[in-house]
């Protein structure tokens, strides 16, 4: 019996637990929409395929989906749709690796992780900034 | 118990009062998340997983405080409660765990990254540390049995894992960072893990080298039928602990209090009889089998009072009923043996089970306890009877209760202690004789 009571006693909390986590998730998202794309964006027409390709392979590599999302694949909190629209090539490039001249806008914890992307090889940085250029 | 009689409204309050305290240290810290600069919404399902993921990290976190059997948050439930709630309140904290990484790993994979340990980033890396801590730690716990893993060997790893565990976690939820931008979430949090560290250290280091100011030495190792023994002891420097009858002790034997060798064994002996402690065990495990071989001068520790199975809490009881089995006797002689030195003439029954007659603990004992200062019947109970045998045979069953107790008996208080089957049985024939739920009371030592 006491058993039983230890038993029910946890249920509960763990149903509260459970609720809260619900409602923090509740309102976390209250009033957003978190748009995410259903199809994988246009890409650009001009941009060279072979080069786009390689710059989504160091996407994938680099592990960038731990913090971004493309096409609704990753991390929804920091999608890339369409950055190529927003931002020109050398901004990317900028916010990419976390550049002294933005990294005033990025958060400490941010921009200690994006500076690991310095030393990207240049050339597959290029690519990378050619795949994200080209999300429009 | 957790509800008990009019007397001990605080109890209830008490009781009320440390649940309310629990929720908030779990629920507390994940809405904290929530105010003031947060960052942007990540979609139901990934909010929800990052959510369950912290508060799950609390839940571990707060597992420590459960366990680190704090007299005062103990005492309302029992500290066998406490346990039982450790081991289920794991359990669902596991399976938040579970559903944080599931939900991560269909929903959101690529966030997941590769499964390959090289080139693994910190962040993730402490999180699969973690999970297969924990999914270590949570096995070897419910089928320790099963898996025929030896008591103070599962006992050492269990806390290596949950401490392993737990730093991996923090270590993942620090290095991802979701939620802790705003500095002083990250201290909140920083602060909440290192209180849950130091709950650790206070448990396995502050409290043993307390316990080592105050060691004890065996004066006396006496065999009692049916293959137990009463361990005698007397302190170093008395007087000896504080304790009410019925109540029990962590015992450590041939092991400092460092090594955790700690067994749980109630006090036999009776505060009433100060200068002396006693225990009486019986060979049932890998520890208490070597107890036999205990010799008198040995030093030990005793880490004491523990437990609300006494009657000091319950004295407005018109009469008092006592279900023993086996070896159960021992708190139970500790509070007939007291309630003989106060001369308390309330009516006392004794069921007491076991399997032969020449294997009972004390008999002689509470013959004479019977015979003179105390109104005590004691109702034997054989489960291999002699040929010639005329009492009872078997379990305690509701019909042997009915056959013995007085038709008043449901304002009695009742005390059952023994075997987890036995307990449960005399519970369900009680509450069908009517005895009120806040009149039974029992302690579960099959804690592991």
């Amino acid at each position: 019996m006491r058993e039983a009571l230890a038993r029910l006693l946890a249920l509960a909390t763990g149903l509260v637990v459970l609720v809260a986590a619900v409602a923090f998730a509740g309102f976390q998202n209250a009033g957003t929409t978190t748009a995410v794309a259903a199809e994988p964006p246009p890409v650009a027409a001009e941009a060279d395929p072979a080069r786009i390709e390689r710059g989504r392979a160091v996407y994938a590599d680099a592990g960038c989906a731990g913090c971004h999302a493309i096409a609704g694949e990753g991390n929804p909190r920091n999608p890339l749709d369409g950055v190529g629209g927003r931002m020109t090539p050398e901004e990317i490039r900028q916010y990419t690796i976390a550049d002294p001249a933005i990294a005033d806008d990025l958060a400490p914890r941010v921009a200690a992780a994006k500076k690991e992307f310095q030393k990207l090889p240049a050339d597959d940085l290029d690519a990378l900034v050619a795949y994200l250029s080209s999300l429009e | 118990m957790l509800m008990t009689t009019a007397a001990s409204r605080h109890t209830r309050r008490d009781a009320i009062l440390w649940i309310a305290l629990y929720l908030a240290a779990i629920v507390g810290p994940m809405a904290l998340l929530l105010v003031g600069e947060r960052p942007r919404a990540g979609g139901f399902w990934w909010d929800f997983a990052l959510a369950i993921g912290y508060a799950a990290l609390a839940m571990i976190g707060v597992q420590f405080a459960l366990t680190a059997r704090f007299k005062h948050a103990t005492a309302p439930f029992g500290i066998d409660i406490v346990y039982y709630f450790h081991r289920y309140l794991a359990t669902i904290a596991f399976v938040f765990v579970l559903a944080h990484v599931a939900i991560l790993f269909v929903r959101y994979r690529p966030t997941v990254g590769s499964l390959d340990p090289r080139g693994m980033p910190f962040a993730l890396g402490s999180g699969w540390v973690a999970l297969i801590a924990f999914v270590a730690l949570v096995g070897s716990s419910l089928f320790r049995k099963p898996l025929r893993i030896e008591y103070d060997r599962w006992r050492r790893w269990h806390v290596a894992l949950a401490v392993i565990g737990l730093a991996a976690a923090v270590a993942h939820v620090f290095a991802i960072g979701s939620y802790l931008e705003p500095l002083w979430k990250a201290v909140v949090w920083g602060g909440l893990a290192a209180a849950w560290f130091g709950l650790v250290v206070w448990v396995r280091a502050i409290r043993p080298w307390r316990l080592t100011r105050d060691p004890y030495r065996v004066t006396e190792v006496r065999r009692e039928p049916g293959r137990s023994w009463t361990l005698r002891l007397e302190p170093e420097r008395p007087p000896e602990v504080a304790y009410r009858p019925g109540q029990f002790a962590w015992l450590t034997l041939r092991a400092s209090p460092w090594a955790m060798r700690e067994h749980p064994f109630s006090f036999s002996s009776t505060p009433t009889r100060p200068g002396a402690i006693e225990f009486t065990v019986k060979e049932l495990g890998d520890f208490t089998r070597t107890i036999g071989t205990v010799r008198p001068g040995e030093r030990a520790y005793v880490d004491a009072p523990y437990g609300h199975f006494e009657i000091d809490r319950f004295a407005d009881a018109d009469g008092l009923v006592f279900v023993a089995g086996g070896v159960g006797i021992a708190p139970i002689l500790s509070m007939l043996r007291a309630l003989a030195d106060r001369g308390d003439r309330r009516t006392i029954v004794l069921f007491y089970g076991n399997r032969r007659w020449d294997r009972i603990v004390a008999r002689d004992e509470l013959d004479a306890l019977a015979a003179g200062p105390l109104d005590l019947r004691v109702v034997h109970a054989l489960t291999e009877p002699p040929e010639d045998w005329t009492g009872e045979r078997g379990f305690v069953t509701l019909e042997m209760l009915k056959r013995h107790l007085p038709a008043d008996a449901t304002r009695f208080d009742y005390f059952v202690c023994g075997p987890t089957p036995m307990i449960r049985l005399v519970e369900r024939s009680l509450r069908r004789l009517g005895v009120p739920f806040a009149r039974m009371h029992s302690e579960i030592f099959d804690l592991a």
